[in-house]
């Protein structure tokens, strides 16, 4: 791939899970990368250092520039990387999100086992690739958005849905935010944006998005497993998406706008793509008030997915949907920017937490960790390849020291999009991961070869960095029945 | 070719150079095109008309690619062949052009992939001793 490396950053161990970037020069904190020995060798290689080390130069920084073990080459930012701004002085930025907005993870557990759904794998799967929309131009007829419709889905988010009969009102307890940002204001989303959302609704997207039948392969932590309604062999659903062209016209306009704004607050800035604006500016409230508004066009869209997956399942299995037992997990964000508060060297303090490729892991206790899951922390959804497993762990009081209460979010690819169609050449990718007992419906081949299992790192050697470290903890381990993807 | 692909993490770069800008504009958006499906199956059978400004030549190179991503997210628009005049006025690029092309029919056009924008990483439009170079990468 053609990314320098980031050879020149200077790095200090702390300890088995943890380096420091020293603050130096315009630094105005240290940069932090979760990282054990093996994964640092990879990532001094990824130029995704030097973006750490960029981050760690914005006016209002707390702490530290924090990199999770999933760290990666991003645009300005770097994925995998956690900024808190203080809410009075520090600076919002769209690069810091993402240009997906509110791409997220929401995980369905059931009241079915492996055994149940085997017989029934492949229908199953095709009823989730007819009700879910993939790819391009697909949606479902049935879901017709008016102007005021989407209003309210950017300023209702998943309880928009929920009013309109996807899925059930306690399902919004365990969405983050309870499935709405409150800084949401409809106004200051364009009318492009409102063009390129009033049919994506409800659909999927392309790329690594997916939705995947799953089972319960192993638990490590019992009674956490058990309070998050987990069991071996239990069969869930983990919903990958987020805010499809609505959210990546927001953040294009944005970061239009914040060019122009970092010049005029005059904030020095080491990469273009890091351009900002102070949150209590005009253009910092706008764009806080448009990525909230897509941040909760992704909850619904996630909402309404989940309802439809929630049918599927019942079509397939022939038993109404209640008999299915599918209730929600947990809904994470892993590409946000929002308002949390933080005890810093002894001070409370409200921050504009930026998670770009990171997801938050709140502790036990904590007002936000929904009441089922108060004395054992949050889920923390961490989705792996197509071909192996995904995790589901639980957010600690480390984490909430430590990261701001963050953890990784995933994998992270290790072959470019274009070797990977090399990699496929010549090979039946579809017949391989039935061969893994997968079975795959996908919109485009294409999609299906850039996203095949070997194009992404190990997922078990992030989290284990985060479980050792002790910003989150395992809980269970989930292997892939089946995918649908866009 | 007047546009060539390079590997960039989780997406897609492209490599154009041409003499003047008026092509440079014109061979992004085929690379846009081939990004999204094979550009030999889409056919000129609608025309459009764009008409943008922006304050650098950088900043117009990337408004103008992100309107072609737009009317293919809206408008399921895949462009065939464009012909883009960039100009300078004063501080301020502008760029008018026809864009011809169809909308996506599934029984010719196989798509390879969504694109979510356009980035500014590393975004520059040189001169060059043969004309103009860029490149640009695609958020996939």
């Amino acid at each position: 791939m053609s990314n320098p490396g980031s050879g020149s950053i200077a790095l200090e161990p702390i300890d088995a899970t943890r380096w420091r970037i020293p603050r130096a020069g315009a630094m105005r904190v240290d940069g932090i990368v979760y990282a054990d020995a093996a994964l640092i060798e990879e990532i001094r290689h990824d130029p995704c250092l030097e973006q750490v080390r960029n981050v760690a130069h914005l006016p209002g920084i707390v702490s530290a520039s924090i990199a999770m073990p999933d760290i990666h080459w991003g645009y300005g930012f770097p994925i995998g990387g956690v900024a808190a701004m203080d809410a009075e002085d520090g600076v919002i930025s769209p690069g810091g999100v993402g240009y997906d907005i509110n791409c997220g993870v929401r995980l369905l557990r059931s009241g079915l086992s492996r055994t149940d759904v085997q017989p029934r794998l492949r229908e199953i799967v095709a009823q989730m690739y007819r009700n879910v929309p993939t790819g391009v131009g697909s949606h479902r007829r049935d879901l017709k958005l008016s102007k005021s419709d989407l209003r309210g889905v950017l300023e209702q988010g998943a309880a928009w849905a929920v009013k309109k009969g996807f899925g059930r009102p306690h399902e919004l307890e365990c969405v983050e935010e309870g499935g709405c940002l409150p800084d949401a204001d409809a106004d200051e989303v364009s009318d492009r944006a409102f063009e390129r959302g009033h049919t994506q609704l409800g659909t999927l997207g392309s790329g690594n998005h997916f939705a995947e039948l799953q089972y319960v392969a192993e638990v490590y932590d019992e009674t956490t497993a058990a309070a998050f309604g987990l069991f071996r062999d239990q069969v869930t659903v983990m919903i990958h998406s987020g805010s499809r062209g609505l959210g990546h016209q927001v953040c294009q306009e944005h970061l239009r706008v914040m060019v122009d704004a970092s010049r005029k607050y005059g904030i020095a800035l080491p990469d273009r793509q890091l351009c900002c604006a102070p949150i209590r500016s005009a253009e910092g409230r706008a764009y806080l008030a448009a990525m909230s508004a897509a941040a909760n066009f992704a909850f619904a869209n996630r909402q309404v997915m989940g309802h439809w997956v929630r049918e599927s399942l019942a079509v397939a299995l022939g038993i109404a949907p209640d008999r299915t037992g599918i209730e929600v997990v947990y809904d994470v964000c892993h590409n946000i920017a929002k308002f949390e508060t933080f005890t810093v060297e002894g001070r409370t303090r409200r921050l504009c937490v930026h998670r770009k490729g990171a997801t938050r892991a709140y502790p036990p206790g904590h007002p936000q960790t929904p009441a089922a899951y108060r004395d054992v922390g949050q889920p923390v959804l961490i989705p792996g390849d197509m071909g192996r497993y995904s995790y589901v762990l639980a957010g600690t009081d480390r984490a909430f020291a430590d990261t701001f209460g963050s953890a990784c979010h995933g994998a992270g690819r290790r072959m470019s999009r274009a070797a990977a169609a090399r990699a496929a050449r010549g090979r039946s990718l579809m017949t391989e991961m039935e061969e893994r007992g997968v079975h795959v419906m996908a919109a485009g081949m294409a999609t299906v070869a850039e996203e095949m299992p070997e194009a992404y790192k190990d997922v078990a050697d992030v989290v284990r960095v985060v479980h050792e470290a002790g910003v989150a903890r395992r809980v269970a381990l989930l292997r892939p029945m089946g995918v649908i993807k866009g | 070719m007047a546009f060539e692909f390079f590997d960039h993490t989780g997406d897609i770069g492209v490599r154009v150079s041409a003499a003047t800008l008026d092509e440079l504009f014109a061979d992004a958006a085929s690379a846009l095109t081939a990004t999204l499906v094979a550009p030999e199956t889409v056919e000129c059978r609608a025309r459009e008309w764009v008409a943008l400004e922006a304050p650098s030549l950088e900043l117009l190179l990337v408004d103008w690619l992100n309107d072609l991503v737009f009317r293919f997210d809206v408008d399921e628009l895949l462009v065939a062949r464009t012909s883009p005049k960039v100009m300078r006025d004063e501080q301020v690029w502008k760029l008018e052009a026809a864009i011809e092309g169809e909308p996506l029919d599934a029984a010719r056009h196989r798509v390879k992939r969504l694109i979510k924008s356009v980035t500014y990483h590393q975004l520059t439009v040189r001169t060059t001793d043969e004309g103009f170079e860029t490149s640009v990468v695609f958020d996939i």
